[in-house]
């Protein structure tokens, strides 16, 4: 029943320099367009933390002269817009009817020439902080956060994504706008568009924008933006934190591991779903109901990565469960994982990965995702068979790499508790 | 439009086939709605219907729960249940060659789910009980609870996670009642989207859930929502910013404002564009993010306006929102971009199997039928200022208004 299609296009336009990745799928019933930029919160320094995620909210406005014009548009065409930062990138990303692809593609555009105001910026300032304190408030992202700055402190990767308080205060509109040319370049840029484009000349489009930035964009130097992502300088240990008007405790622990780019991945994330909620820590934790919630993931990123564990139960319970834990950890040394639970992640993992790459949105979503590390649109049949081929000896050879004893481990707990 | 077949039992079967998802595998997603939801159960054991959903995830007489979820992942099978308000839903998602065995695990576990099995029903109390205290470290999710419990009349105002004290009483008496008319097959809907037939699913169905035909059953009446003045309530908790839900009544599914509704909460809080977002957050940055919606019964329809600030900012935010609702008239561009996103959700939303399962499920469920595309954006396209209007003097917003608030003092 499967028919054939015609694989993603991948190519450098030559007028604006962006990457283009292009999937035509005819019998689809929207267009998806994504812009993926390698600019996340890695690439800031202590005092530009924040910037990528300020940014964000800000090239939505005064593109067009008139501070709230860009969303407004999109939405005179019916068509759906929004984006998110990461530790690594930045996504803006719009959903159309075929029939207004063209007009959405130019809008979407708008967004690499932002025209900041400093009225804009004032008042961006202030929703950021709510959002920041919306975060604040939310005790799972704090112990995430404060966990991840303990296991690897000042390497990049635990930059906060939403950024501190006190530079996102003291960020003026220059320093914003300096960032962001230097951020924003064609060079770090892809444009994925899937769906049915039939009707939609996306070169004329990008004929029509032109070149990305040009002769009024500020020379500045990247020094400063450019960290570099070796491998992570790790810390070993618990660290105890409280906070108040909670009724849950919360525990997350971290370990370093393999990288977006490096092929044991595949590896790495069957054994974390069979050790993980998937298996292993469903049956001791989640399913007698020891633990509100219970995760173990793989985070793979550009050049370097960690396993990441989270937990969250009643304050009473947080002693039994990190006993479990460790016993969860440890038992997989001396009870290998098995044929059988090896068979199962690779049938979940398969179904998964083939069923969420259904419409055009998962299509352009796992594209530009690809791109930003490898280069290339996403090949899902490739990534099927490298699941397929993982072997037990390389699940299992992992086991060794995360026990207790060597992970740094965060608790937040009710303060009167 | 879908095809749809009522079983000699009652059961409604209704799907639509799918061929090609853009060259990914022949699946199907399939909804089982059975009428088992907190609003059915005994006062003094509310969250005996979440207990029993759970129980159907926890295997069947002949396999242990271990060996029930083994079933389904080696099979790539996804398979959830959630317990809910006025019904629970099964949800699978499977390979369609996979289907028929799907069904077979799936209506075994409904027939002779493990209530007598003292460790499940323990194992899945002592889950439930965590999902309440997790809600309660949500500033929004206590909101969210205290304006049901305040503004519905019983059994409607009854928490949706279920309460402690129910779930904690709740015994195997109980749950043999439970489970008994959870299987009233007048009020089952099996809704599915994917590579497959309505013959060979009817089929599936036919020769794996068999069941004795019971009538429906019907849901409580919704008789009254809050019907004083103003109920305001506060509830301190130490965090940063204050949390606020407001909820009024409007127009039910039954009555004409019903589409009128629909458009007025697109207008007002359907996204980056909506009036709310542009004059509480574009124009002021009062807040990141505020939303407004409307849901209805058969019987009561309802807006509910909700965001988050800081204390300091709260009274400000709050009356801007209230002067934006109040003095709402849609320009003829709002009512036009309304439009165009409904268009465009109804075209995203075919696209996938899983969401298009869902929604044929859910339409047969509140309009005892599938509403076209045609039907929706022609209902949608007659909506103008002037219904609007009607639908605010017939309903002025915040009359009768509930408000709760959660966070600090002030």
């Amino acid at each position: 029943m499967t028919a054939t299609r015609v694989p993603p296009k991948l190519f450098r336009c030559p007028v604006t320099g962006l990457t283009v990745i292009h999937e035509l799928l005819p019998e689809a019933r929207t267009v998806a367009f994504g812009l993926y930029v390698k600019n996340g919160a890695v690439n800031e320094t202590a005092k530009e933390s924040g910037v990528s995620h300020f940014l964000e909210h800000l090239v939505f406005k005064g593109n067009m002269g008139n501070g709230i014009e860009l969303t407004q548009a999109m939405a005179d065409l019916g068509s759906h817009i929004n984006a998110y930062t990461t530790d690594e990138h930045t996504s803006y990303y719009a959903t159309c009817l075929p029939e207004m692809a063209t007009a959405t593609l130019q809008l979407l555009l708008e967004i690499l020439r932002p025209k900041f105001s400093s009225a804009d910026v004032a008042r961006e300032r202030e929703v950021i902080l709510e959002e920041m304190r919306q975060y604040r408030d939310d005790p799972g992202f704090t112990a995430h956060e404060k966990g991840l700055q303990f296991f690897a402190p000042r390497h990049p990767l635990t930059h906060s994504i939403i950024g501190s308080e006190a530079a996102l205060k003291k960020l003026s509109k220059s320093e914003l706008e300096a960032f962001f040319y230097v951020r924003y370049r064609s060079e770090k840029i892809a444009l994925v568009l899937t769906g049915d484009t039939s009707t939609l000349d996306f070169m004329e489009v990008l004929r029509a924008f032109g070149e990305i930035g040009g002769s009024s964009i500020p020379v500045i130097s990247e020094k400063g933006s450019e960290p570099a992502m070796s491998s992570l300088k790790i810390r070993r240990g618990v660290q105890r934190l409280t906070k108040r008007g909670i009724l849950q405790s919360h525990l997350v622990a971290f370990w370093p591991a393999v990288s977006e780019q490096d092929d044991t991945k595949f590896a790495l994330e069957l054994w974390s779903d069979i050790i993980g909620a998937g298996s292993r820590f469903a049956w001791k934790l989640v399913e007698p109901g020891l633990v509100e919630s219970a995760g173990l993931s793989c985070q793979p990123r550009n050049s370097t990565g960690y396993v990441m564990l989270s937990a969250c139960c009643e304050p009473g319970g947080m002693p039994t469960v990190e006993h479990e834990i460790e016993q969860i950890l440890k038992d997989a040394l001396s009870k290998p994982i098995d044929a059988d639970e090896l068979e199962q992640a690779k049938a979940m993992t398969e179904f998964s990965l083939s069923s969420g790459f259904e419409t055009p949105t998962d299509r352009m979503t796992a594209h530009g995702e690809h791109w930003l590390t490898h280069g290339i649109p996403y090949p899902l049949e490739s990534e099927l068979e490298a699941f397929r081929s993982v072997t037990l000896g390389q699940v299992n050879w992992f086991t060794p790499q995360f026990q207790w004893n060597d992970a740094a481990i965060t608790s937040l707990k009710p303060s009167d508790s | 439009m879908p095809d749809v077949t009522i079983l000699s039992n009652g059961v409604t079967i209704l799907g639509e086939s799918r061929v090609d998802g853009f060259g990914s595998p022949a699946t199907v997603s399939v909804c089982i709605y059975l009428p088992c939801g907190v609003v059915f159960d005994p006062p003094d054991q509310i969250g005996a219907s979440l207990i029993l959903a759970e129980l159907f995830n926890r295997g069947s007489e002949g396999l242990s729960n271990k060996e029930f979820r083994a079933e389904f992942e080696k099979r790539g099978m996804q398979f959830v249940v959630g317990g809910g308000f006025d019904r629970s839903v099964i949800r699978l998602d499977c390979l369609t060659s996979q289907f028929e065995e799907g069904i077979r695990l799936i209506s075994a576990a409904l027939r002779t789910p493990r209530i007598s099995d003292f460790n499940s029903v323990v194992e899945a109390k002592r889950m439930l009980l965590n999902d309440i205290r997790a809600r309660d470290d949500d500033p929004a999710g206590i909101a969210g609870h205290k304006l049901t419990e305040l503004f519905f009349a019983e059994p409607f105002n009854r928490p949706r996670e279920g309460s402690e004290a129910g779930i904690r009483a709740v015994g195997e008496r109980e749950l043999t009642r439970c489970h008994s008319s959870a299987l009233t097959s007048g009020s089952i809907i099996i809704s599915w989207c994917g590579a497959i037939s309505q013959d060979e699913v009817v089929k599936v169905f036919d020769r794996q859930l068999v069941l004795p035909k019971i009538a429906r059953r019907e849901i409580p009446k919704c008789f009254a929502v809050n019907t004083q003045d103003i109920v305001g309530v506060h509830i301190a908790k130490p965090t940063e910013q204050r949390s606020v839900m407001i909820a009024f009544e409007s127009a039910s599914v039954s009555e004409v404002g019903y589409y009128p509704a629909k458009v007025a909460s697109i207008v007002l809080g359907g996204g980056m564009f909506a009036r709310l977002f542009d004059e509480v957050r574009e124009k002021r940055g009062l807040v990141y993010d505020i939303s407004c919606s409307h849901s209805s019964n058969r019987d009561r329809g309802w807006f509910v306006v909700g965001f988050a600030c800081s204390t300091e900012r709260f009274r400000e935010a709050a009356d801007v929102t209230r002067a934006v609702m109040t003095d709402f008239i849609p320009t003829s561009l709002e009512l036009e971009r309304a439009r165009r996103q409904v268009k465009l959700s109804l075209a995203a939303g075919a696209e996938s199997r899983s969401s298009r399962c869902e929604s044929l499920a859910s339409e047969w469920s509140y309009h005892g039928r599938v509403r076209s595309d045609e039907e929706l954006i022609s209902a949608v396209n007659d909506v103008t200022a002037a219904s609007i209007q009607k639908l605010w003097d017939t309903y002025p917003p915040f009359r009768h208004e509930v408000q709760v608030s959660v966070g600090g003092e002030g």
